[in-house]
């Protein structure tokens, strides 16, 4: 029985090929690396920590790498980033809480599908067309002829199909117009719960995360009276909304806190060369004593902006009291004190510090 | 004046749209209005003039207009001057009611002029063309002033700006999306009318056809304007705008399967229509996804007031589609005539539960975050983890049906023909998964697909095989003359089987890029050599050019192997000066085994910071792309003459 011998190998092969599967090595390379793409990059659009080239997702790779080291299991590291972003910053919905539902539903979806195909199995003759029937006698004669089908089961089917042609037409049924009430209903409600949602996510939400809700765009908004953690919370939800992320940078670097200003700074570095950005981040860099750095960022600060006033005050400070140059700091002063809207006691300062830069 | 002629040419189109609702209504004649030929004129004439006079406007740097300002600068590229006609809300909507013209030209040349469903479909046609023209014409009207009109524009977006794709991803997109109006049209038609039956499929079988497959190849090209342009080293990322585009594919693909059991069987009549709304609708959907800036994205380039507009249509087009298939579900409708799950209709119902539980699973993942934050403001994230578990497991099905199901007899498989066939293709399967684990990898994912791909394609050329030597047994042909004599007859059925022989490529691609991707971050200064999985790359100079639109920095990277050298690279950070924007420009070496691919991070007098990424078989997917495309193009390629000659041969003999 050669077949069977044939059956039997390929058996064989498929029992061997498995083992060979099951104990191969399947894991997914690198374990920090399968962490990243569960985690979503807080200042990119729709990217993974790993996918992301921002330094903010490099930042959080390294972090997660160094609890690796450390010994923290998957779980751990993430309910650390859940801790300190929330729930959104995990890609993977998990089955819990209010991601729960997307589990639960395509797996209700599946199961009524299958129970709908399982039903429709034909019961008896129903009325058809007669070209349908005339296909399925063609096409029986063709299936018997290739060895398809055996002549008894064929001519089984072709009663059937014979009883269809004398089936009678269907008939309307009574129920119709409740039938189509209750269509309509279900889609309207559908429907309007997500023009409800949508309409409400535009109105509401006129600063909103991955909901632009910018349908109309109300033009800028006053910002006073909104705490530093709503904005906080407004810019991790719009990384891309440089304006928001500056404004919430320029309050930190207002109220002396560099070491929350200056990640805002850098993330906007990130995206463009933003004269603010590079002259405030210059600034802190002088006070953190590396006057060299500190003049690399505020001129390039002057090469995007080159009347830029605070970028100039800033850079003639650096240049006099932090790399000792009075010439290079001369003109900038002048610059300073040719603008009109400078504050009397920088005017003050400045005038002084000109005199000093000049006597040198 | 362009702008004058230009919101003219609108006017006219959307004159015409109405027109067309209204000449083809049925009249007591059955005949249409005699001017509808007229008003059908006005349609491609005026769309036509609408897309030439944003063309011109845009050649013609007139900063008056206030999309050209936005869009174009002096300096921009005449390629990508052309490409900007639809890189934004309003010409895209342009190009849109463009292409919506063209079928609805073709729809009504191919009409027979007395017949009530190809009139109802041009009046369908005339009513979604309506609306789009409307838009046009109010909300989103390309032609609008600039309130200044200033010297020079700030130019296109930067990434549209950086890759010749962009100048036909789009198109071929719209080609695909648009054509989908017709078999929606046609559907409408026959539910208004009554008719029952599958008349309205045979209607429209070329041109879900041909809309199929430029959907396809728009999809394609998409995935791979992001590899090759943003520089992150992949090619799909689940991004809504993807999925927007994605979903109509799914069930647009489950309706040229379950269509093929209508007309043969004349079941699942009631499941056609709804799965041609259902696509229709997601059109309408994704189009709002991606134009009204609900959602951000990478493709949300605009914000407008035709996302409201675009809610409202999709809402009237779901609620009034559906309400109207109740409403003829007892004329549509058949009673069941399945014999047995176990036969090609029961494979085909397989096939339809899947692409649409796939569609469902990524319409929900989708839409889930917007529902989640509209109602209670709170922020969840569904990214590729979620996508990448449902869409597994259901592929792989997939696939063992898309093996099993062409062999399988229609009507009842008893199981010696089924091992009849499937005996050699499995042996095949088993032995290539073999192969790979003893030589390859024994990776579960890339060893299963292996085997399950093999087994798609080994089970259809054994199929061909055994139906040609049958062939030429009762005749004086060769076998492989004979093979392709069966393949241009029953060019339906070939199409589909070269269109799966596609998707296993496609698969086996998909699975190794995304196992066997490798991926490292270097430092280089100028001069000095990083190793990354068997490669070297030196870092040999920096380069910087000045182009009329960019500045363009870069370094030449020379790339080797084992000691011999292979290509120099030159990826590029290129500065758009009109949007004071950076984009990286990635750079590629393209190999049989694995493409290696460069994007820089950092250039500046430090030296460089790169991303390396190692991608496997990459060359397969877009050619697996591509022969999807041509199973679509496949049936319509054999013309009339070749049909008719071939009815003749078979009455002679």
């Amino acid at each position: 029985m050669p077949r069977r011998l044939g059956a039997l190998a390929t058996a064989l092969a498929a029992v061997v090929l498995a083992v060979m599967v099951f104990t191969g090595d399947s894991s997914a390379g690198d374990r920090g690396e399968a962490l990243g793409a569960r985690l979503r990059c807080p200042v990119c659009q729709s990217e993974s920590v790993a996918d992301s080239t921002s330094q903010t997702a490099r930042d959080i790779q390294s972090l997660i790498d160094e609890q690796i080291a450390a010994g923290s299991s998957d779980g751990e590291i993430i309910d650390f980033f859940v801790a300190r972003y929330g729930e959104w910053i995990v890609l993977d919905a998990p089955a819990k809480g209010r991601t729960l539902v997307l589990w639960i539903l395509p797996v209700v979806a599946a199961g009524g599908g299958i129970a709908v195909i399982a039903s429709r199995r034909r019961r008896g003759a129903s009325a058809v067309a007669s070209e349908v029937i005339e296909e399925d006698r063609r096409d029986l004669a063709r299936q018997v002829e290739m060895g398809e089908l055996d002549d008894a089961a064929a001519s089984k089917l072709l009663s059937t199909y014979e009883a269809e042609t004398k089936a009678p037409p269907p008939q309307p049924t009574s129920s119709r117009g409740s039938r189509v009430a209750a269509g309509v209903t279900v889609m309207a409600v559908a429907i309007g719960a997500v023009g409800f949602a949508v309409v409400r996510s535009s109105e509401a939400r006129p600063v909103g995360g991955l909901l632009t809700g910018g349908i109309v765009d109300d033009g800028p908004r006053d910002l006073s009276n909104v705490t530093n953690e709503e904005l906080e919370a407004v810019v991790a939800a719009n990384p891309e909304v440089i304006p928001m992320r500056l404004a919430l940078a320029r309050r930190y670097f207002n109220e002396g806190d560099f070491s929350a200003a200056l990640p805002h700074y850098l993330a906007v570095l990130e995206k463009e060369a933003d004269p603010e950005a590079l002259a405030n981040v210059g600034w802190m860099v002088y006070l953190n004593d590396s006057p060299d750095t500190a003049a690399a960022y505020l001129e390039r600060s002057l090469d995007a902006a080159p009347d830029y006033t605070q970028a100039q005050w800033f850079l003639a400070n650096v240049r006099l009291f932090g790399l000792d140059d009075p010439e290079g700091a001369a003109p900038l002063l002048r610059q300073v004190l040719a603008t009109n809207d400078v504050p009397d006691e920088v005017r003050q300062e400045a005038e002084s510090m000109l005199a000093e830069a000049t006597a040198s | 004046m362009t702008a004058a002629i230009g919101y003219s040419a609108v006017i006219v189109a959307l004159a015409s749209s109405i027109a067309i609702v209204v000449g083809s209504m049925r009249r007591r004649s059955g005949l249409p209005a005699p001017w509808l030929r007229w008003a059908m004129i006005g349609l491609v004439t005026g769309s036509l003039t609408a897309m030439v006079a944003l063309q011109f406007a845009l050649i013609s740097h007139d900063f008056s207009i206030a999309y050209v300002a936005d869009n174009h600068a002096r300096s921009t590229p005449l390629l990508f001057t052309i490409a900007s006609a639809w890189a934004a809300l309003e010409g895209s909507l342009v190009l849109w009611g463009l292409v919506l013209a063209g079928y609805t030209w073709w729809v009504w040349t191919k009409a027979d002029r007395g017949n009530p469903m190809s009139l109802g479909a041009l009046a369908v046609m005339g009513a979604v063309a309506s609306f789009f023209f409307g838009l046009l014409a109010t909300a989103s009207n390309p032609f609008a002033a600039s309130a200044i009109t200033p010297l020079d524009g700030v130019g296109p977006n930067p990434l549209l700006e950086n890759n010749i794709l962009m100048a036909v991803h789009p198109p071929l997109l719209y080609m695909g999306l648009v054509g989908l109006t017709v078999p929606f049209a046609f559907a409408i038609a026959a539910l208004v009318d009554g008719t029952s039956g599958s008349a309205w499929l045979e209607r429209t079988r070329n041109t879900t056809l041909v809309a199929w497959g430029f959907l396809t190849a728009g999809i394609t090209l998409g995935a791979l304007w992001s590899y090759a342009v943003l520089g992150w080293g992949g090619y799909w990322a689940w991004d809504p705008v993807e999925n927007a585009s994605f979903l109509p594919w799914l069930t647009a693909t489950a309706f040229i399967h379950s269509s093929i059991v209508q007309r043969r069987r004349g079941m699942l009549a009631a499941w056609n229509m709804t799965l041609v709304i259902t696509t229709f609708a997601l059109t309408i959907f994704g189009t709002f996804l991606t134009r009204s800036g609900v959602i951000a994205s990478v493709h949300s380039f605009t914000q407008s007031a035709v996302g409201p507009a675009l809610l409202v249509f999709f809402t009237v087009v779901t609620l009034g589609s559906f309400a109207l298939l109740v409403t003829r579900l007892h004329v549509v409708a058949g009673a069941p005539r399945l014999e047995s799950l176990a036969s090609r209709e029961g494979v085909f119902l397989a096939n339809n539960l899947l692409l649409t539980l796939f569609a469902f699973a990524v319409l929900m993942g989708t839409t889930y975050p917007l529902l989640v934050e509209a109602f209670s403001s709170d922020q969840v994230s569904v990214g590729r983890p979620f996508f990448d578990r449902a869409a597994v497991p259901l592929s792989l099905v997939l696939l063992v049906a898309m093996g099993l199901g062409p062999v399988t007899p229609y009507r009842v498989a008893t199981a010696t023909v089924t091992w009849e066939r499937l005996r050699s293709p499995v042996r095949i399967a088993v032995a290539a998964g073999l192969a790979t684990a003893l030589l390859a990898t024994r990776h579960w994912g890339a060893v299963l697909v292996v085997v399950l791909a093999t087994f798609v394609v080994s089970s259809m050329v054994r199929h061909l095989w055994w139906l040609a030597r049958r062939a030429a047994a009762g005749s004086e042909r060769s076998v492989p003359a004979a093979a392709w004599r069966l393949m241009r007859r029953d060019s339906g059925y070939w199409g589909g089987q070269i269109a799966h022989f596609g998707v296993a490529l496609v698969a086996v691609a998909l699975t190794m890029s995304t196992v066997f991707a490798e991926k490292a971050e270097v430092s280089l200064e100028l001069g000095e050599t990083a190793s990354f999985g068997g490669y070297e790359l030196t870092y040999e100079a920096p380069f910087s050019r000045n182009e009329a639109n960019r500045t363009v920095v870069g370094a030449e990277l020379s790339l080797s192997r084992h000691g011999e050298r292979l290509v120099t690279l030159r990826p590029s950070i290129n500065t758009y000066t009109g949007r004071r924007q950076s984009v990286p420009s990635p750079a590629l070496r393209v190999g049989l085994t694995e493409d290696f691919y460069v994007s820089l991070t950092r250039i500046d007098g430090g030296g460089i910071s790169a991303d390396l990424f190692r991608n496997p078989l990459m060359w397969m997917l877009w050619v697996g792309g591509f022969v999807i495309v041509g199973g679509a193009a496949w049936p319509l390629t054999v013309g009339r003459k070749e049909r008719e000659a071939d009815a003749e041969e078979l009455v002679r003999a």
